[in-house]
């Protein structure tokens, strides 16, 4: 087997990615180089995780400063982060939706108002509060009635 | 509430400067990247297209503008490295440096773009689908470059600090 595929190959496995070939660990214990080439690239990561530099605080107030002052030169931007082609798709669609919703509605009233002329009674129908008279003089004329 | 600028950079921000300073291997201008790169996220996510995730978009901007520094100053120019332009030094313990001396030492003794594809696997921990996108190749070919970076800073080890 190949030194250089199986030393890609103990890459790939150090690095926990997908498509690791096995076959090729029969190899490493017989071969001194690939062993080697192993555990440099283990002492290299554990070198990378103890050689990380601390985030200047200086930068941070840099950005921030910097940041607010686009901010303040915009202040009436406003900021929607999505790609264009949605925003274009969006309006367009609410365009379509409006004008069909627009004919549709101006149809149905339409029709509304021509099914109430042709459906109404020949008679007016006035509405109002509703009222109560009493006549206690007449009640009691309509008792003696009955009676 | 913290704004989406300050959520990405308070999140990639330790990553971008890593990552800047050990390819630059000089902290102001690692600084001066590191600026940019976010001020131009905040200034125009215009241009940010939503394609690439954030992450990856903020190292392929910072990669390109160290490589743009690299190129203006004519620093480190060894694009092609060769181990014997490694001055070969008495054998000395590692453990006698501390760690970033140590890495200094090794990644500024490596090609360009072996040490910035080293630098985002061992110090971004980015995934070969990341890495591939940050640097516009295959993961097949982020493959084969890392096995190749890693036999190269091997060497380069051998020779300054011996087995
Ligand atoms: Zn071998």
């Amino acid at each position: 087997m190949n030194c250089d595929y199986v030393q890609e190959q103990l890459s790939v496995f150090l690095d926990r990615e997908e498509g690791f070939d096995e076959t090729t660990l029969s190899h490493l214990y017989g071969c001194k180089d690939c062993q080697d080439f192993f555990s440099s690239a283990v002492k290299l990561r554990a070198l990378a995780n103890e050689g990380k530099l601390p985030y200047p605080d200086d930068l941070d107030d840099a950005i921030m400063r910097r940041a607010q002052r686009v901010r303040k030169t915009n202040p009436l931007s406003y900021r929607l982060n999505l790609p264009v082609y949605v925003l274009s798709t969006v309006a367009v669609v609410l365009l379509v939706v409006s004008f069909t919703f627009g004919f549709v509605m101006q149809e149905d009233i339409h029709q509304k108002q021509i099914n109430a002329i042709l459906q109404a009674p020949p008679a007016a129908v006035v509405y109002r509060m509703p009222t109560q008279l009493v006549y206690p003089a007449l009640i009691r004329e309509i008792k003696g009635g009955v009676k | 509430m913290k704004s989406d600028f300050e959520a990405v950079y308070s999140r990639h921000k330790a990553g971008i400067y890593n990552f800047c300073c050990r390819v630059l291997n000089d902290v102001d201008e690692a600084k001066d990247v590191v600026q940019e790169v976010f001020l131009r996220f905040f200034e125009s996510p215009v241009r940010f297209d939503g394609e690439l995730p954030v992450k990856v978009w903020l190292f392929r901007s910072a990669r390109n503008r160290c490589l743009n520094v690299i190129r203006d100053k004519g620093k480190f120019s060894n694009i092609g490295y060769e181990s014997d332009s490694v001055p070969a030094t008495e054998a000395v313990d590692p453990d006698m440096h501390d760690a970033p001396v140590v890495v200094e030492s090794l990644l500024v003794r490596m090609s360009i773009d072996y040490r910035e594809i080293l630098i985002l696997r061992e110090w971004n921990e980015m995934s070969y689908d990341e890495i591939a996108q940050a640097l516009d190749i295959t993961v097949p070919a982020v493959k084969s470059k890392l096995f190749k970076a890693r036999k190269q800073a091997a060497a380069i080890y051998r020779k300054l600090y011996g087995d």
